[in-house]
């Protein structure tokens, strides 16, 4: 019989986004590997407890027979259970190997540092795991997906009993979803347990040992039954519904003059596609690497700055400021809170990009009204005055708002869909499509195939050194 | 070869002073007097290392002049008491330290920005002796036996030597160089990841208050006095030498080697404008060029 390493009693806690959870009760022991399966935000606020962003308001919570009173990553840390999302920070300043060996709680005593014998146990870590990296070299060249694999095995090495792993498929294409796969068996196999949450949990089916499905801040039910495991999809009515559109029917002269043409480069990668005025363009890469190069390359961060042709007209983008000054939109940062103004209220978060259409003198509060009392403009959305405490929900929602109200010329998402839970990819979907109606382009940079194919008119997938066009459907 | 190329063109503003210093050498045009280069040289080393450590760290240090000017006024004031003259230096460096371990507590358990810190730090101690001391002076008995001969200047020299070589190992072969290099660019992460980072802030300042301790102590015996404006005077030299020297502020990026041409490039620069009979206040707008010219190209290149 396993021991107990985790016990959760009528445990009742809130995060910084106001998200509840009541009544939670759970056991976890050691090298138990548990899935959270669930459409809305109830399965990232539990891994939230183990990212230090919970106050307990009543219940208790027992890590290996001590009651944590304070949910801090230090004390989960402590009791060696470590938390790990996307997003993984490293010192630049650092190697891979000091990195991996000088992130941790080492003694104050430890004065002289051996850098042979870091780096040599740094490589032979890395190798037990399967993954061939440069230990001298920097970490500014690892990509987000091997940035979350050396997390994942600094905290194996660390001794961690429990890893708490919170969405990692959202940057994870096929191939990155493989390596993740094998490296947690590995770990599983040597007696760490798993606690994950993912937008994505059939991913990780193969993996769990037991499924909680978990709605509106509760566990509505434990599966133990291997078999029972394919059930869950029907039990959580999963299953988003085929949402397709036509997109606007036009003559093809017209269309090919009013298509936008992107084209930029980055090393030996070259990009050049066209998107058509109300179309979604799903732009499959095999990877994670390869999405952040393109995501680098539409951003303007290439080697070249991005060049955008509309017909006769060619514009030159190279930050942020200039995709929007050609009404060019991008959403979907490696933190998607960081999108959003903290310090300004969730109005003027939506206003902003908007600013200088409404009045160029800077007038816009005067037409505030007229956009904020339009109920089709905001649908299924309650303003609040502060926008720091909004929920994981309202701020995607917020952000949308933002775009939908600037009415871009083009929208280019990066892992939106792939990030947002179950409802909100919903919610999300439907309204893009609202947006293509309007002639915006919808540009999609997703790790999640299933989720941007729902909605894509078009996938073009990146081949070597080049395009290479293929219909929507194919594998 | 391709080290050298790169050494060479990190620092070519400095080595292209050097070059116009050495050339006008030769001519005659600057009379090098070198136990007078040796000694600036030296203090001016020590003073940049030590600033240098702590801008790695993440803490723009405004207020090490006044710390300096400060602990000399104490340790004459020992000295005019009948305290030894060892013991005397000893307090200036117990002094160092414990203002050190003040500037880690008051930047790592309170959060507070190192320039605001530091700023209100040297106001404090620039003026905590003012008026106590006529002319904000204490005299004592002048030890120029030792300076002067050339004797001290070789012994701190010396020191100098060693005190880079053990600069150089502390920050690529110790875990608390590479603590410093984690503090200056990402306290948060450093924090989350399990260190202690008042405990090491502390330390890290406490190791570079003995850079400032040893020139403060130099200046002391060679002037036989304690002054509250000693250090002033090397306030935005020392800057101007750690940007020439590419120190990175908030990033902790720097070497051992750009500290040490930093110094030597100032000592030059300032040199040539003594000898060419400029006024001190064009030193001062060249020291704040240089700053601004550095602070400024080295944010554009790390974004």
């Amino acid at each position: 019989m396993r021991k107990e390493l985790l016990r959760l009693v009528n445990f009742h806690s809130k995060n910084s986004r106001s998200e509840s959870l009541e009544q939670l009760n759970m056991i976890l022991r050691r090298g138990e590997s548990c899935l959270l399966w669930g459409r809305d935000y109830t399965g990232h606020s539990i891994t939230d407890i183990f990212r230090g962003d919970a106050e307990i308001l009543s219940g208790k919570l027992w890590l290996n027979q001590e009651e944590i009173r304070k949910c801090t990553q230090e004390n989960f840390r402590k009791g060696r259970v470590y938390y790990i999302d996307v997003y993984s920070e490293f010192m630049e300043t650092l190697d891979l190997a000091e990195n991996m060996f000088l992130l941790k709680n080492n003694h104050l005593k430890k004065i002289f540092l051996n850098q042979k014998a870091i780096h040599l146990r740094a490589k032979e870590i890395l190798e037990q795991y399967g993954l061939s990296l440069d230990v001298w070299g920097s970490t500014k060249s690892l990509g987000v997906v091997e940035r979350v694999l050396v997390k994942v095995i600094c905290s194996v090495d660390q001794g961690a009993q429990l890893l708490v792993l919170n969405n990692l498929s959202s940057i994870c294409g096929r191939q990155d979803m493989e390596a993740l796969a094998k490296t947690l068996r590995q770990i599983q196999k040597e007696g760490v347990g798993l606690l994950i949450y993912d937008s994505h949990p059939e991913r990780f089916v193969d993996i769990a040992e037991a499924i909680y499905l978990v709605d509106k801040g509760h566990i509505v039910k434990k599966i133990y039954d291997r078999e029972a495991f394919s059930l869950c999809e029907k039990i959580m009515e999963e299953k988003i519904q085929d949402l397709s559109h036509e997109p606007p029917e036009k003559e093809e002269g017209k269309r090919e003059e009013e298509a936008i043409l992107l084209c930029g480069s980055l090393g030996e990668f070259r990009m050049e596609i066209s998107i058509f005025p109300g179309e979604v363009l799903y732009l499959s890469a095999l990877n994670g690497q390869e999405q952040e190069v393109l995501c680098k390359i539409l951003k303007g961060d290439g080697d070249r700055k991005l060049v955008i042709r509309r017909g006769n007209a060619r514009k030159v983008c190279g930050s942020s400021r200039e995709l929007v000054r050609d009404r060019v939109g991008f959403w979907g940062e490696v933190d998607l809170h960081k999108e959003l103004f903290p310090n300004l209220s969730v109005k003027d978060n939506i206003l902003m990009p908007s600013v200088r259409k409404i009045s160029k003198m800077g007038f816009y509060k005067s037409g505030e009204r007229f956009i904020f009392n339009d109920h089709e403009f905001l649908k299924e959305f309650t303003l609040v005055d502060d926008s720091s405490t909004l929920t994981d929900k309202d701020v995607l929602k917020t952000i949308f708002y933002r775009w939908k109200l600037y009415n871009p010329r083009l929208l280019i998402l990066n892992n939106v869909l792939s990030r947002a839970d179950v409802e909100m990819k919903e919610w999300i979907s439907s309204q893009l499509l609202t947006m293509t109606r309007r002639n915006t382009s919808i540009l999609l940079l997703e790790s999640a195939a299933d989720d941007a194919m729902k909605i894509a008119d078009r996938v073009v997938r990146i081949g070597q050194g080049g395009m290479e066009l293929s219909e929507k459907g194919e594998s | 070869m391709r080290k050298i190329k790169h050494f060479l063109w990190d620092y070519k503003i400095s080595f292209f002073v050097m070059c116009i210093f050495l050339m006008g050498c030769m001519k005659g045009t600057y009379q090098m007097n070198l136990t007078f280069l040796l000694r600036q040289i030296t203090y001016l080393t020590f003073l940049t290392i030590g600033a240098s450590i702590e801008m790695m760290s993440g803490d723009f240090d405004l207020a090490f002049a006044a710390q300096i000017s400060a602990s000399t006024v104490t340790a004459a004031y020992l000295i005019t008491l009948g305290v030894p003259i060892w013991a005397a230096c000893g307090a200036i460096v117990v002094l160092n330290a414990l203002l050190g371990c003040l500037k880690g507590i008051l930047l790592t358990r309170y959060r507070m920005p190192s320039i605001i810190v530091t700023l209100a730090l040297q106001v404090i101690l620039l003026n905590l002796f003012s008026g106590i001391f006529p002319e904000d002076k204490i005299n004592f008995l002048k030890i120029y036996r030792y300076f002067g001969s050339g004797v001290m200047e070789y012994v701190f020299g010396g020191l100098l030597i060693l005190s880079v070589l053990g600069v150089f190992f502390f920050l690529n072969y110790t875990y608390y160089g590479k603590y410093c290099r984690m503090l200056g660019e990402n306290m948060v992460l450093a924090e989350k990841s399990g260190l202690n980072i008042q405990a090491v802030s502390m330390i890290i300042h406490m190791a570079s208050s003995l850079f400032f301790s040893i020139p403060a102590i130099g200046i002391m015996l060679y002037t036989g006095s304690g002054n509250s404006y000693m250090g002033a005077n090397y306030l935005y030299k020392v800057l101007a030498a750690v940007c020439l020297g590419g120190i990175g502020y908030r990033n902790g990026k720097g070497k051992v080697s750009g500290m040490v041409i930093g110094a030597v490039t100032m000592v030059v620069l300032l040199m040539m404008l003594t000898s060419g009979g400029y006024l001190k206040r064009f030193e001062i707008i060249i020291e704040g060029i240089i700053i601004l010219f550095f602070l400024g190209t080295g944010k554009k290149v790390k974004t």
